[in-house]
């Protein structure tokens, strides 16, 4: 039997979420603790739910909705070792009643919470559908929570999340998540070089904020890096807007980012200018080359768990913009002047970058800031909340008590 | 497939994960499920709405829906090249 079981549900794919776990699991590993992990597949749609056929039909009417009541279910068939502790993961692995749970948790389901409205206004779901969806999970949630022995949040952003949404009381478990510190390219700083957008394309990523930008800036040069989705949207509209900085400063939100992606919507022709160019998936080398020409890295993204962009950011000496409603990202850059928040608009971030252009000194200052920065979060041990979590929870001690060691 | 019926069957299925009892929880309904469930078993699942969300949403896609983007996408090269 192990010390330790993660469960974690197998969605089929290896994001950063899995490079975290992976990092947590090798630090418990490391100090001892023998660790295993549980996992059921958390992406198919199965023929029966709650001892009722499931139609795919209706599936694919909400399949969020569908996915996650599938994989409340699945959660409740685990059968886990009561003396075991229980790392949960992703949602809804939150809901397993074990009295021995560390819940890790980086966000809930969000399009049925903090996302929920801009995800009815962005197309995604008819609004009534979605709405009985949301307050369905809710409810589920709200009456399922279990007795967790200890709440981690990735971010006080989530930790004030899940107060707001389920009376809890979480500690922040903030990890170094990103790369270590890289002195080489801190070192090649360039205040003149391009803004950088490193994401991928994906609703609500929002890079099409960052590819406005880029078109308002007109002094400037702006790149962005990451596939996804919603590239051709992306280009689509840089493109309608290429020859009308203006235009793209008057753009709204439902023609920026409040909308299903389809390019054809857009409308216009245009051409992308070549100050701005929208450059896809890359290598990392390539990555890593993008960063070395950066001035300053925009993170446009809308109300983000955590913020590894910003993390990269100062990983590599170079200052971030974000956008007020950023979340996890804002949480990072406040405070560290290393950084500028401004709002989710196009000409407030190209406003942004041009000053930074136009203070090399400002530029300078910031970006040594922000190795700094990554310096100092490298050298805390950040698994150290999490390594007493487990040791608190497989003592019995209650979360905040004192363990015998 | 009826919106009314949709709706009702997103009620029903979250009552009864919560373990509560629904409105909705009737002999036509359960009718219903079973009778598109039918229906679907003799063909392709309606997936018009899904594919533009399958191919912009960020997070984890149940499998379905990375499916039908995959086949997409293999459609889309082929009339491509």
């Amino acid at each position: 039997m192990s010390d330790v079981v993660f469960l974690k549900p197998d969605f089929g794919v290896q994001g950063g979420f899995e490079l975290l776990m992976d990092r947590c699991r090798a630090a418990l590993v490391e100090r001892g603790i023998e660790v295993s992990v549980e996992t059921f597949r958390a992406h198919e749609a199965p023929d029966h739910l709650a001892g009722l056929p499931l139609p795919r039909s209706l599936w694919f009417r909400h399949p969020e909705y569908f996915s996650y009541l599938a994989n409340v279910e699945r959660v409740d068939a685990l059968r886990i070792d009561p003396g075991t502790v229980v790392v949960t993961t992703q949602p809804p692995t939150y809901l397993l009643d074990h009295p021995r749970v560390v819940a890790l948790t980086y966000h809930q389901a969000r399009v049925f919470y903090e996302l929920s409205e801009a995800y009815i206004a962005s197309g995604y779901s008819p609004s009534a559908l979605h709405r009985e969806a949301t307050a369905q999970v809710r409810l589920i949630d709200r009456l399922r929570l279990p007795a967790t022995h200890t709440w981690l949040a990735g971010s006080a952003e989530v930790a004030r999340r899940l107060a707001a949404t389920w009376d809890v009381a979480a500690d922040v478990f903030q990890a170094n998540a990103q790369e270590p510190p890289d002195r080489e390219v801190a070192e090649q700083y360039d205040p003149a070089g391009p803004a950088l957008c490193v994401s991928r394309h994906a609703w609500p990523k929002r890079t099409e904020l960052a590819a406005l930008a880029g078109i308002c800036d007109t002094a400037g040069r702006t790149e962005l890096v990451g596939g996804g989705g919603r590239q051709p949207y992306v280009e689509a509209l840089a493109a309608r807007f290429g020859g009308d900085p203006a235009g793209a400063a008057a753009a709204t939100d439902e023609l920026i980012w409040l909308n299903r992606g389809d390019p054809a919507a857009v409308g216009g022709g245009g051409t992308v200018p070549d100050r701005v160019r929208v450059r896809g998936h890359l290598d990392r080398a390539d990555v890593v080359d993008a960063f070395r020409r950066a001035s300053v890295v925009v993170a446009p993204a809308h109300r983000e768990d955590y913020g590894l962009t910003v993390l990269e950011a100062f990983a590599f000496g170079r200052p971030v913009i974000v956008c007020r409603d950023g979340g996890g990202l804002v949480e990072l850059v406040e405070g560290t002047d290393a950084g500028l928040v401004v709002e989710p608009r196009p000409q407030a971030i190209a406003d942004a970058v041009a000053s930074l252009r136009d203070d090399p000194e400002r530029a300078r200052a910031m970006a040594e800031r922000a190795f700094t920065v990554a310096t100092e979060l490298e050298a805390r041990d950040d698994i150290a909340v999490l390594v007493d979590a487990v040791e608190r929870a497989g003592a019995g001690v209650p979360a905040g008590g004192t363990v015998a060691r | 497939m009826e919106p009314d019926s949709v709706l009702q069957a997103v009620s029903l299925f979250g009552a009864r994960l919560r373990g509560h009892g629904s409105d909705f929880d009737t002999p036509a309904l359960h009718a219903w499920l079973a009778e598109q469930a039918a229906a679907d078993a003799g063909g392709p699942p309606d997936e018009a709405g899904w594919r533009a969300r399958a191919r912009t949403v960020d997070g984890r896609l149940p499998e379905p829906a990375r499916r039908a983007a995959r086949g997409i996408v293999r459609r889309l090269r082929g009339a491509g090249s």
